[in-house]
């Protein structure tokens, strides 16, 4: 059987080329299905669930699974080549007369290196070849579904109706707020501070942790500036009384009787304080303010000076009262040194923020210890008291108007100085 | 020594006188290449052809042309209604001898190596009966004596498919036991000028034994020898098996019109003829082109189709195409996605 050898050179090759094809006819369908399953999963949780996309490439686990399914099918099924099976192939390949068969049944009828030399210079060019367009047929559609599957951005999410809401109730008090202190800001500001609140609304897919910082960080900023504009002000107004306490003890009854580098020193000293005040304050009444200066440069005489600044006086007065923003010291109505009463407060259902989770504990003797208290997210809507759910240690009730009731509840930690500032820390 | 490694000799040693006789027989019968192999093919198997065509054809000539070539025995029965047994397998008659009369067999004229004959769907079955034993067993039997025919010993038959009136079809058995049935078809007006031009009476040139009776014989002892693959047997019995309608493996053509498909005599019928072709063709192996090849001279005459196929006009050619073209040379089919 020596001459054999001659032929496995051929026939080796030949086996590997088309049980090859017979493993991967027998695993295709599987495999395509597979693909399938896996672009069509990706591309449904890509449009129903986009967060949860990833877990679509686990399918992926499947392909050597159907790899593995598909050779043990064909292995029972017989349909891998055998020996003979090739040589016939070969066989025909070569002459069709047996030939080759004959000589691996019988190697002295064939004998010599030459023929199987011939036989393999012969049918090895003619080879059977892989048909590309029988497989790109199945192939090509399945690969372009993946690729779309692939390429197919997840669906944007929706904003969802309950953070629009809690972040319209967050940012309305500011813009009322501004709306408040428009005499004591400048317009830059205003429009700074509206862009800023705009720009935290733009996510409203879910109010994050990182959104009520900002609004709280807002509001100081708003309250600063409105602080910065009315001390403008009130400095304005004590220079005011400065100067029309300095002309009543002038005793002049005439711009005559003033001399008049008193007089210029007095016009100095308005002009430096409007200079101060410029840019701290609204436009319009900066520009009102600079129209009753000049009326003043224009007095004829120390009483008509004295009426324009008792005008001034009066105004500046009106100014601080419309941009103050100081509480009425209702409950709920504090003001810039009363913590951030004017913001809406709604409590409700608990908002689940990211990374945020309950956890049930234990308690011992049924108390609750302040180290316990661990601050996992804000309630945003109206609170419903529960007496008979909650340990009196932890909601007593709500709804008081002096806020001296005990009440201890969770709060985060932008909260923690606005509290704390409330209760006079 | 096996077997095997003296036959390529004796084969390349057989290929001269096969060639002469085939040559000089394409000079008795002419443009029939084709006919002629396929003849000279089932002699070298055994095997007995029947010779169908219309008269005046040169089938008598043919055979007649292959016997002398051969240096063979040769022998003519005009196959008639009235012709008996006895007129073909021989008898006894009395005959006084030395004062004495004994029964002494008078041979017939089956006892030679060729024997023509012709017309043979004329005589009754009873007659076309008394050539079943010596066609399968190459004996005679008569009043319990059988004597062993001439080696070789072959029938070639002749039958005519027109004028069917007062004829007796052959039975599925005798036909079943013809290795080959050929069709002797019109020759083209060319070759049809030829003859008219070169053979005044129409007689053949006379020509010169090519083969002797030892040749011959050694012959057919070789294609014994000629082996034949698993492969290629496979392949023989798949065919086979693809001409009975109930097979998995047969055509529609089969299935609807072949009442009944070829017997394993078939197939034993069909690997001896691809050995014999293989000797001609110097090979000492059988191979698949020779089996398609010989596919239909084996099984044209051992299909039996049933009424539908005449109604609706489908002949054995058909279901034997399609059987050739459903069953593959593979035994297994090369798989999806690969050409050659």
């Amino acid at each position: 059987m020596t001459e054999n050898r001659g032929l496995r050179s051929l026939v080796r090759p030949f086996s590997r080329r088309l049980n090859l094809v017979v493993w991967v006819n027998a695993s295709l369908g599987w495999t395509l299905g597979v693909a399938g399953l896996y672009a069509t999963a990706l591309i449904a949780l890509k449009v129903a669930f986009p967060e949860g996309a990833r877990y679509a490439h686990a399918l992926l686990a499947l392909f050597p699974v159907v790899l593995v399914a598909g050779w043990i099918a064909a292995r029972r099924r017989g349909a891998f080549f055998r020996t003979t099976e090739i040589l016939e192939i070969a066989d025909r390949l070569y002459r069709n007369d047996g030939s080759v068969t004959a000589s691996y049944e019988q190697p002295r009828l064939m004998s010599g290196p030459d023929f199987f030399a011939e036989v393999k210079g012969e049918v090895w060019p003619r080879r059977p070849r892989l048909d590309a367009r029988h497989y790109g047929k199945r192939i090509l559609p399945v690969l372009l579904y993946c690729g779309i599957a692939l390429v197919l951005p997840p669906r944007p999410p929706t904003p969802t109706q309950q953070a629009e809401e809690i972040l319209a109730a967050l940012t309305e008090p500011l813009y009322e707020k501004i709306e408040e202190s428009q005499p004591l800001l400048s317009e830059e500001q205003r429009e700074e501070l509206i862009e800023e609140i705009q720009a935290i609304s733009e996510n409203n897919l879910a109010v994050t942790r990182e959104q009520w910082e900002a609004i709280e960080d807002l509001e100081k900023r708003i309250d600063d500036a409105a602080k910065l504009g009315e001390n403008a002000l009130s400095e304005l107004a004590t220079k005011v009384d400065e100067i029309s306490s300095r002309l009543d003890s002038s005793g002049a009854t005439s711009a005559t009787q003033m001399s008049s580098p008193e007089m210029q020193e007095m016009m100095n000293d308005l002009a430096d304080l409007m200079k101060n005040a410029e840019g701290r304050l609204s436009r319009p009444f900066e520009g009102n303010l600079q129209g009753m200066m000049e009326g003043m440069r224009s007095a004829m005489s120390p009483g008509d000076l004295g009426d324009r600044l008792d005008d001034l006086r009066s105004r500046l007065s009106e100014m601080l009262d419309e941009g103050s923003l100081s509480g009425d010291g209702a409950a709920g109505r504090g003001g810039i040194d009363r913590g951030r009463g004017d913001a809406l407060l709604v409590l409700g259902e608990e908002q689940t923020l990211d990374g945020a989770a309950y956890e049930e504990k234990q308690l011992a003797n049924k108390y609750l210890s302040p180290d316990d208290l661990v601050s996992l997210g804000i309630t945003p809507i109206e609170p419903k008291p529960d007496p008979g759910r909650f340990s009196p240690g932890t909601v007593r009730e709500f709804g008081s108007e002096t806020g001296s009731e005990v009440s201890r509840t969770r709060i985060s930690p932008g909260q923690k100085d606005v509290v704390g500032k409330y209760f006079g820390e | 020594m096996d077997s095997s490694d003296a036959i390529k000799p004796r084969i390349e040693e057989m290929q001269k006188p096969i060639r002469n006789l085939l040559d000089s027989l394409n000079q008795v019968i002419l443009d029939k290449e084709s006919l002629v192999l396929d003849l000279v093919t089932g002699v070298l198997a055994g095997g007995h052809v029947l010779l169908e065509g219309l008269p005046g054809l040169g089938k008598t000539e043919l055979v007649k042309g292959f016997s002398r070539l051969c240096s063979i025995g040769f022998n003519r029965v005009q196959f008639t209604p009235d012709l008996l047994p006895s007129d073909i397998t021989g008898s006894f008659i009395l005959q006084q001898k030395e004062g004495q009369r004994e029964f002494v067999f008078q041979e017939g004229p089956v006892f030679t190596n060729v024997l023509l004959g012709d017309e043979i769907n004329r005589a009754s079955p009873k007659t076309q009966s008394a050539l079943l034993e010596a066609m399968q067993e190459r004996s005679v039997t008569v009043m319990g004596e059988t004597r062993a025919l001439p080696s070789p010993f072959f029938v070639i038959a002749t039958q005519n498919p027109i004028e069917l009136e007062g004829t007796y079809p052959l039975p599925e058995a005798q036909v079943d036991r013809f290795l080959f049935k050929l069709h002797l078809t019109r020759p083209a007006s060319r070759v049809l000028s030829d003859i008219v031009r070169d053979r005044v009476n129409g007689a053949p040139p006379t020509l010169e034994p090519v083969l002797t009776l030892d040749q011959l014989r050694a012959a057919i002892a070789l294609v014994h020898d000629i082996y034949v693959s698993e492969a290629v047997s496979n392949y023989i019995a798949r065919l086979v098996e693809a001409t009975h309608p109930d097979s998995p493996d047969a055509p529609e053509s089969v299935r609807k019109y072949v009442r009944y498909g070829g017997s394993p005599r078939a197939a034993i019928a069909l690997g001896a003829s691809a050995r014999a072709r293989s000797l001609i063709l110097g090979r000492p192996q059988a191979g698949f082109d020779s089996v398609r090849d010989l596919f239909g001279a084996v099984m044209n005459h051992r299909l039996i189709l049933d009424y539908s196929a005449r109604i609706d006009g489908v002949g054995v050619d058909r279901a034997m195409a399609d059987v050739l073209s459903a069953v593959d040379e593979y035994s297994k089919p090369l798989p999806a996605g690969v050409k050659e």
